[in-house]
């Protein structure tokens, strides 16, 4: 069976998202196993640049908060869903604060990928993303491009690649399209 | 004018971000009539006094290491402190310096699209942004090998002081090569040479030899 982590990076759900995302995973839960992780209810300090998961206790962060279930859960699945609400045009701050914390799962040194430096692998295999964007305003999905365009290339540098964006004004129907046939 | 700089670094004080601070500050200071104030974001609970002083600026420049491919946590959760001067920032003038650890400034590009759309929904005059790679270690280097970034910022800060806006010229001295050349490439491919500095960090700290350590798995 697939397994599926999903980061809720939700501040608030006034769409109603959440109720459709549980119903989602009932449906599917013969064929996935989904681990949820709702950031808002959980104790996470922002990455405080210290590289200590580099080059201290290589591999772990030296803060030992409600992330650390986090990173176990996304290092053994094969597909993390960030779910973020729009802000000011981007991912919500929960968001880019644990994927901030995502850098103890790569090694400092570099490579060259694709012509380009990208820190290698530390793990055998990353899990591929995915994004839902979470909004109920369908205009503010424009914005929807931007966020990609950045989230594609954290993908890469988490080894990885960016699936899909679905934007999502609560319903679930886009992101259950996406990994149905995952 | 009013001009404030805010230091987008989880580090604080002793940053690289705060180098490139302190000499932006000694271009700006050149010129005389111009009140310079700084803030640093890590102090997450003054978020909301900074936001209304980011309102009530007449220059604004936000300098942030890259972090995942784009701004800081703590950096995005002061843009969302900044919604309620969405479309009331006319006149003012906005610019933002992004440095990564990546030696192209290629990786800060994607971020940056996202910085011009921000600072036309302020509706501010976007002031440019600049990019400069190869920032980590930044703050061990002594300063004379850093004279020549040193004075590109200082001007880079005058820019903004005299113009309002960033100087293209000096925006691409400070970028350098968009991406590696070809021969880089290969030489890094075949010397690795930039882990030097990662092995450096990981004898001092007794860890060398668990530098491939895998903790999170579960096996």
């Amino acid at each position: 069976m697939k397994r599926i982590t999903i980061v809720n990076g939700i501040q608030e759900d006034v769409t109603g998202f959440e109720k459709s995302l549980d119903r989602m995973m009932e449906r599917l839960r013969n064929r996935m196993v989904f681990e949820c992780f709702r950031l808002r209810e959980m104790n996470i300090s922002y990455c405080c640049g210290c590289l200590g998961c580099w080059v201290k206790s290589p591999g772990k962060c030296l803060y030992k908060d409600d992330m650390v279930s986090i990173l176990k859960s996304v290092i053994r699945s094969d597909l993390v869903i960030l779910i973020s609400p729009v802000v000011m045009g981007f991912v919500s701050p929960l968001i880019k604060k644990a994927t901030d914390r995502f850098i103890p799962l790569i090694h400092p040194y570099i490579t060259i990928v694709r012509g380009e430096c990208h820190h290698k692998k530390r793990y055998a295999r990353y899990p591929y993303l995915g994004l839902v964007l979470v909004d109920k305003e369908s205009d503010s999905m424009n914005d929807s491009e931007l966020i990609t365009a950045v989230y594609k290339r954290a993908a890469l540098n988490l080894r990885s690649r960016l699936l899909f964006t679905v934007c999502s004004n609560g319903s679930t129907e886009g992101l259950e399209h996406e990994i149905d046939d995952f | 004018m009013k001009l404030t700089i805010f230091n987008g670094s989880p580090r604080g004080e002793n940053s690289n971000t705060s180098i490139i601070i302190k000499w932006l500050e000694e271009g700006i200071l050149s010129r005389e009539g111009c009140s310079l104030e700084i803030f640093r974001l890590n102090r997450t609970e003054e978020h909301d006094n900074y936001a209304a002083r980011f309102g009530a600026s007449d220059g604004i420049i936000l300098v942030f290491p890259l972090y995942t491919d784009a701004m800081p946590g703590i950096v995005m959760a002061f843009i969302e402190k900044l919604s309620p001067w969405i479309g009331r920032m006319k006149g003012k003038r906005l610019g933002f310096i992004i440095h990564s650890g990546f030696p192209e400034p290629a990786h800060s590009r994607y971020i940056q699209r996202y910085l011009e759309w921000l600072c036309s929904k302020f509706q501010a005059e976007y002031a440019g942004t600049c990019v400069m790679g190869g920032s980590e270690g930044l703050r061990y280097m002594n300063e004379g090998s850093m004279d020549n970034k040193r004075l590109l910022f200082n001007r880079l800060g005058h820019d903004f002081i005299s113009r309002g806006r960033f100087s293209p010229d000096t925006l691409k001295r400070i970028a350098g090569k968009e991406k590696l050349p070809v021969a880089m490439r290969f030489w890094f491919r075949l010397t690795g040479f930039s882990n030097a500095y990662w092995d450096m960090l990981l004898k001092k700290n007794h860890a060398y030899d668990t530098r491939f350590a895998r903790p999170y798995s579960v096996e």
